[in-house]
């Protein structure tokens, strides 16, 4: 059970956070949490088959929340939607924050992707440092394929553009 | 009145609901892993 403990300490307050973006509604948000941990710890093939416990924390909690919404209208003051993105949006920029510290950019590159929105932030985290496949970008993001390569491609553009002002090949 | 696409503030957990549903959680575990 340490690791239960020490994955719970680690990330409670902001799971809780997160899903208070979805629902006012506290106590069913605790035992939400608290679905996503037990299915977590008692999957048969163990964690080790998880590539990243964070990811599959926050998206578990997500979908938790979101089959709880179809199941009782009440939950969710937000469906979460494609079409209702904000929330989503909100989670990105917590999700990019606790990323971008586990990066060692250099300052000059740094420079440049901190003027990237946090979306766009967020999908070269996910392609470029952590090897994600498109299909798992999309499910990541909540947002469809072709978004997907519409926001890589915009992403890339202009990092492109900022890096060409700074005379850096990217 | 909670405007469309915006949701009612929600406190953080307390330290001690924190330490509450920790517990709770950590006995649900057990118990599913019992029953299994």
């Amino acid at each position: 059970m340490e690791d239960f403990s020490n994955l719970y300490d680690k990330h409670i307050d902001g799971l809780f956070a997160f899903g208070s973006k979805f629902t006012s509604d506290r106590e069913a948000l605790k035992d939400c949490i608290q679905d996503v941990f037990v299915k977590l710890f008692t999957r048969k093939e163990g964690l080790g088959a998880i590539n990243n416990i964070e990811s599959y924390l926050y998206i578990s909690l997500r979908n938790r929340i979101n089959d709880e919404f179809r199941r009782n209208v009440k939950l969710c003051d937000n469906e979460i939607t494609d079409a209702n993105m904000q929330a989503v949006a909100e989670f990105d920029e917590y999700y990019h924050e606790r990323m971008e510290r586990q990066l060692a950019l250099t300052d000059s590159v740094k420079k440049y992707f901190e003027k990237l929105s946090p979306r766009q932030r967020q999908i070269i985290n996910l392609y470029y440092l952590e090897h994600r496949k498109y299909d798992d970008i999309c499910r990541i993001m909540g947002i469809n394929y072709q978004s997907v390569r519409n926001l890589m491609h915009r992403s890339i553009s202009r990092l492109r553009e900022y890096a060409g002002e700074m005379q850096i090949a990217v | 009145m909670v405007e469309k696409n915006q949701t009612k503030k929600v406190t953080p957990l307390s330290p001690k609901e924190k330490e509450e549903l920790k517990a709770r959680i950590s006995l649900a575990i057990s118990l599913s892993a019992f029953y299994k």
